[in-house]
């Protein structure tokens, strides 16, 4: 199999949380603009599709070169078609490459040098060695879950433990998901039953989803220099975060 | 658990406060916004709600009294073994409940959380639920999709049955803001949450300070968040 890629940037027109969420203005652009223009420096993306059911964004796809997919309504309004189906739709529609990158622009820290890692991991791991069925982006999570009934990942009182110590759960972040097109065609969906989890640092993992979590992207982007429009780098070479910059690993 | 339903009393805030935090030096008392730290922000928000003899500060470091009693707020002396975070947490809680008085019930504050300022509507319902519920636990609701250390999902599942984020069941997580006990559960668990808890939602912006980075981004938020606000 080839390691040709292409990246689809999904982006529906309506957004229920936050309007017009994916076009929110951005470092030098908008979330949209910003994150074609991260795929575009990276050399491992062979072709970059913007898949929506909204024109203005496809005139902003154009506009920066890459390719416009018209989605029918019915596979952008949340209602009609499962997010599976949408899924399998997409990669079926508009990628023409072997190998798919979902790649939404909610994640605007998730940077070239991430999306370059990421892909070497894929075609390491999933292409060669095959010990995994696909790649998805990850953060750690060490908080006390509770449902209505009560803790689920740690006891009370005498079974209290640091937050440190509570097992090795993750959340997976809307960074970058990489299949081969035909399993995600095969399993409507954008990862296997066997994904390879690359856990980021929280940094980098704002995911956006409301007025909030914009602001905290914003705040991070600004706090560091963007040396390139690649994305952030550490201000400050000698501090923690530093340390820990493009840290993942494997728990699957 | 029936004889705690009659009490309706007097509560006085507890708030844990440590100057020899491992990763952010000083966090709780180094300047945060405007000079004032994140302790300041804490007293200040809740000197909007209690009386200042109402909140009792724990606190390791003997040179912080005159600091904390410049609020009015009552000083507690922890000892220095309470202080590491492999210290028994219902030690920790033990140590400074009691040192407060034997009955009065208890809200639990942390100051790590500057953007959570809803002590009144947190009362408010504590009263409400007053009848029903041991203690109150502020938490929020989790959006996110979890995977187990197998890599399994938590709170959703593979394929056709994925759900998008607005649709996934009701997880929460403990935001450490803010807890209300009945003294009578506290006498008998010594922790912050107790056998019947009611789970009180908060939207609050919640800010995650593990690092000076974190430190630093927690500052541009919260700047920003006021200056929306305000």
């Amino acid at each position: 199999m080839s390691g040709e890629i292409t990246a689809i940037i999904p982006v529906r027109g309506g957004s229920r949380r936050l309007p017009n969420k994916n076009i929110l203005p951005f470092g030098e652009s908008n979330l949209l603009i910003h994150k074609i223009r991260q795929l575009k420096d990276c050399p491992s993306v062979t072709e970059i599709v913007v898949s929506s059911d909204s024109d203005i964004m496809l005139d902003m796809a154009r506009s920066e070169g890459v390719l416009a997919h018209k989605r029918p309504i019915e596979y952008a309004d949340e209602k009609t078609k499962s997010f599976g189906e949408v899924v399998a739709y997409c990669a079926e529609n508009a990628a023409h490459n072997e190998n798919v990158m979902w790649a939404p622009c909610v994640c605007p820290l998730v940077s070239t040098e991430l999306f370059e890692q990421a892909i070497l991991k894929y075609k390491e791991l999933v292409l060669q060695k095959k010990e995994y069925d696909s790649l998805v982006s990850t953060k750690p999570f060490k908080e006390y879950l509770w449902d209505e009934k009560g803790p689920i990942n740690y006891k009370l009182g005498l079974g209290h433990v640091p937050s440190q110590h509570l097992p090795d759960w993750q959340i997976i972040i809307n960074g970058f998901y990489l299949a081969p097109r035909e399993d995600m065609i095969k399993w409507s969906y954008f990862f296997g039953h066997k994904p390879y989890l690359m856990q980021l640092d929280k940094m980098f993992t704002i995911d956006i989803d409301d007025k909030f979590d914009f602001i905290t992207a914003e705040s991070i982007y600004t706090t560091y220099s963007k040396i390139s429009r690649g994305g952030v780098q550490p201000a400050n070479q000698n501090n923690l975060y530093c340390s820990n910059f493009s840290v993942y690993g494997r728990i699957a | 658990m029936e004889n705690i339903k009659h009490y309706k009393g007097n509560l006085k805030v507890a708030i844990p406060l440590k100057t020899n935090s491992t990763r952010v030096a000083n966090k709780n008392l180094r300047p945060f916004y405007n000079e004032d730290s994140l302790f300041d922000i804490k007293a200040k928000q809740l000197l909007e709600v209690f009386r200042p003899e109402d909140v009792y500060v724990s606190c390791e470091d003997l040179s912080k009294k005159s600091f904390v009693e410049k609020y009015g707020f009552n000083f507690l002396h922890r000892d220095l073994s309470l202080t590491p975070n492999s210290a028994p947490w219902t030690e920790v809680i033990k140590d400074i409940v009691t040192q407060i008085d034997d009955k009065s019930d208890i809200m639990w504050v942390q100051v790590t959380q500057p953007l959570f300022d809803e002590f009144s509507k947190v009362l408010k319902r504590w009263e409400e639920i007053y009848d029903e519920y041991d203690s109150l636990t502020v938490v929020q609701k989790i959006r996110h999709h979890i995977l187990n250390e197998y890599g399994m999902p938590v709170n959703f599942n593979f394929g056709y049955w994925h759900k998008i984020s607005q649709e996934l069941p009701s997880y929460y997580f403990v935001t450490w803001a803010c807890f209300c006990m009945k003294r009578e559960m506290l006498n008998q668990c010594f922790y912050n949450i107790g056998k019947k808890s009611y789970l009180y939602e908060t939207e609050a912006n919640l800010v995650d300070i593990d690092t000076m980075d974190d430190f630093e981004i927690a500052q541009m938020i919260y700047g920003r968040c006021n200056n929306l606000k305000n």
